[in-house]
């Protein structure tokens, strides 16, 4: 990621931050099921501790972008967490979808193309290390 | 599609509804039936649907809407349409109801982002 397009996800970020995070995870996993029904069995059948967690795993990723080996052993670590509870490295396409979804339509007027090529990025860049880490551990 | 008996038609509905999301927490179906009467009425006027849809949503969300409910209720319509409508269902008409359906759940969502945040400034 390009220092510009890191303030651009951190300016995002707090304008959509904004938002209830009760609202934002419940718009985020409605889409993520509705679209990927099997998913839906990887998640506690009561849905609303997860839209907090969603909405703080975001912030704390998002704080440390500029500093790159805080964020890799953060996402390292996540990577591993979430490959007990289930997670695949196919899912990681699945979920980037329904977050820059959800992100857009937060977002609103401030979805911009630039907005979105930093977000994708961004997506990008972590979900890869996410996916490493996660091989990584399965082989 | 007015001449099909609308408490079945609410039925399959609902069972779909639930199927989807089990955990559902949909309070009075025949509200949903009721909003998209009125949202029907409003198909050829998208600007006061909109305006509509938004004040909707923003009266619903003091009774704990949750708005990711619209898009299983979008995907249930759809379906629920193309059992009842049967053989008269075709891709013309999916595709014009995918794109009201959309619609309005698109306003929906927006419209419980932007309450929120502006409660939250």
């Amino acid at each position: 990621m390009t220092e510009e397009q890191i303030t651009l996800v951190k300016r995002s970020w707090k304008i959509f931050r904004s938002i209830d995070p009760a609202i934002i995870g419940d718009v985020f996993y409605s889409k993520l099921f509705l679209d990927n029904p099997r998913l839906r069995k990887l998640f506690p059948k009561s849905m609303e501790a997860q839209y907090r967690k969603l909405t703080d795993m975001l912030d704390s990723i998002i704080s440390k972008l500029e500093n790159t080996d805080r964020a890799t052993s953060q996402i390292i670590a996540l990577a591993e967490r979430h490959l007990q509870y289930g997670a695949r490295p196919e899912h990681y396409s699945m979920i980037g979808e329904a977050l820059l979804w959800t992100l857009a339509h937060g977002l609103g007027k401030d979805w911009t193309e630039p907005v979105a090529q930093a977000w994708n990025t961004c997506y990008t860049d972590v979900a890869g290390s996410m996916i490493n880490a996660s091989n990584k551990a399965l082989h | 599609m007015r001449s099909v008996n609308a408490g079945k038609f609410s039925q399959i509905f609902l069972q779909c509804l639930l199927k989807q999301e089990p955990a559902h927490t949909i309070d009075v179906p025949g509200k949903w039936m009721q909003f998209l009467n009125a949202m029907i009425e409003r198909v050829n006027e998208p600007g006061m649907a909109i305006q509509q849809i938004g004040q909707y949503a923003q009266r619903r969300l003091k009774h704990h809407l949750q708005p990711g409910d619209c898009l299983y209720a979008g995907n249930a319509l759809l379906f629920s349409l193309a059992i009842t409508l049967s053989d008269h269902w075709n891709e013309e008409l999916r595709d014009a109801w995918a794109g009201y359906c959309t619609l309005i759940s698109n306003t929906i969502i927006e419209a419980a982002f932007t309450a929120t945040a502006s409660e939250a400034a």
